[in-house]
């Protein structure tokens, strides 16, 4: 009885074992089957490729605009760095032209040597007539001139001296005048001129002497304490 | 035993139903991959995956360098910002903005009173040139502004930068290159006071007015002086930094 029951048990198991093993192979295939595009219904597939269909449409969208993005941004960038070119030599012409540089160039030299006296007024009109015959920069004694630069003269004791800008000016005076070297001697020494006029009325005989290549240091800063800003100016372009 | 033979029953019922299910299934498998119809919608959606996948990709890469360049912008726009902002302080520096503040307006014209009776008074020795304003005296009383500390100065609302020139042509005065017609008007900027004593005390106005030309000399506890509207000629110059890139810039025509 018992041997029969062993047998029995046997059996059952032996069954019971390929059981199991069917039951694992048909879960596999079923998961297969369900997640496998070959096995999904037409009607899935169909979902499927609409759903693609319209994310690829709106992937192509996307990319567009990017590029359109890219392209404007692109021109964008080249302007900002035209924009930033432009600033810069507007910046470099305006430095250079009011003497906020040091600039170099061709251009005359206007030398006083003191042996007959100058007055201040002299030194006016020679600086003026430069600037109207086409001097671009002019610095007398190394000290470059600005817009507010002013000749003064000054007594000490029996001493008697030429200032710029309050700064006196020794002997021999030199007139640094960048320009043209031949027009800015030429305005000087026409005749009638200012150059003629000095020989003749004062006895002073400046040497004027053309250079290659001359150099100027920057002119001082101005620096306002009454004027400001007109309120609502914003200023004329040059 | 009948109770091994329930069991056993029941076990063979599960085994058949479970042979004719993975019969059905396995059928259905070889049906339905063997379907053509099918197939090719699965190879069309299998490029689709490829091709939106490739999308995707392009997308990322390029939002990447859309955001290289607009940081490379930004940084530009700050350059830019800084630029402009020196360049407004040249532009105050140049004269190329108009200024306001307290000064004086000096108003000088020519005598034309003394040489209508020089004129019909018949003494002889009349001499136009005696009656008129020159270039000289308006550059010489601008060395004196200048001088007395003038922080911004124009004559006829030309406003005078580093080099501007005063002389005549013929019998009219230019300023900046301009025809000034009297009467003149000379604006200058600074403490009112200390201008206005230093005129007074100065070669020119009392030597105008001794010759009896209308002289005017107002202190303002306001007035604007415009901005420099003309050019500057720089063809010979060539700035002398150490900066190379300036150097460049101002090389170019």
């Amino acid at each position: 009885m018992a041997a029969i029951r062993l047998r029995w048990q046997l059996l059952l198991a032996v069954v019971m074992f390929f059981l199991g093993l069917m039951l694992s192979v048909q879960f596999k295939a079923q998961q297969a089957l369900s997640t496998a595009l070959e096995y999904q219904s037409t009607e899935t597939l169909v979902a499927m490729w609409k759903d693609l269909n319209a994310k690829k449409e709106l992937l192509q969208k996307e990319l567009e605009q990017l590029q359109t993005q890219e392209t404007s941004l692109g021109q964008q960038s080249f302007a900002g760095k035209n924009a930033k070119e432009e600033l810069q030599r507007e910046l470099v012409k305006l430095k250079t032209a009011t003497g906020l540089v040091a600039v170099s160039g061709p251009g005359i030299t206007v030398t006083l040597s003191g042996d007959s006296p100058v007055i201040a007024l002299d030194l006016v009109d020679l600086i003026n007539e430069l600037w109207a015959s086409g001097a671009e920069a002019i610095a007398v004694n190394g000290h470059r001139i600005n817009a507010l630069s002013a000749v003064g003269e000054t007594r000490v004791g029996d001493e008697y001296f030429l200032t710029l800008d309050g700064r006196r000016l020794f002997y021999p005076i030199v007139i640094q005048a960048l320009g043209d070297p031949d027009t800015l001697e030429k305005g000087l020494t026409f005749p009638g001129g200012l150059i003629d006029n000095f020989n003749t009325l004062y006895a002073i005989y400046p040497r004027i002497e053309k250079h290659e290549r001359l150099q100027l240091p920057p002119a001082p800063v101005i620096n306002w304490r009454y004027a400001r800003p007109e309120a609502e100016s914003t200023g004329a372009k040059s | 035993m009948r109770r091994w033979y329930i069991y056993l029953t029941i076990i063979a019922a599960i085994c058949g139903t479970l042979f004719a299910w993975v019969y059905l299934t396995q059928a259905k498998y070889r049906a339905q991959s063997l379907e053509s119809r099918n197939r090719n919608l699965v190879q069309v959606i299998r490029a689709l995956e490829v091709e939106t996948q490739n999308l995707e990709n392009e997308i990322a890469a390029r939002r990447q360098r859309l955001d290289a360049i607009t940081r490379q912008q930004a940084e530009r726009e700050d350059e830019v910002k800084a630029l402009s902002q020196e360049l407004q302080a040249a532009r105050l520096q140049a004269g190329l903005v108009a200024l306001e503040g307290p000064g004086i307006i000096v108003t000088l014209d020519d005598n034309r009173e003394g040489a209508l009776r020089a004129q019909t008074g018949g003494t002889g020795a009349y001499r136009p040139e005696d009656f008129i304003i020159h270039d000289k005296n308006l550059l010489y009383l601008v060395n004196e502004l200048k001088r007395a500390g003038a922080e911004a100065i124009a004559i006829n609302r030309q406003r005078l930068v580093t080099g501007s020139d005063i002389r005549c042509v013929g019998s009219a005065i230019l300023v900046n290159t301009t025809r000034l017609v009297p009467p003149y008007e000379i604006r200058a900027l600074g403490d009112p006071d200390t201008l206005a004593s230093a005129l007074e005390n100065g070669q020119e106005l009392p030597f105008l007015k001794g010759k009896g030309f209308p002289v005017s000399l107002t202190k303002m506890e306001r007035i604007t002086v415009p901005a420099y509207k003309g050019s500057w000629s720089t063809s010979h110059l060539a700035p002398a930094t150490e900066n190379p890139e300036e150097n460049r810039a101002t090389a170019a025509p």
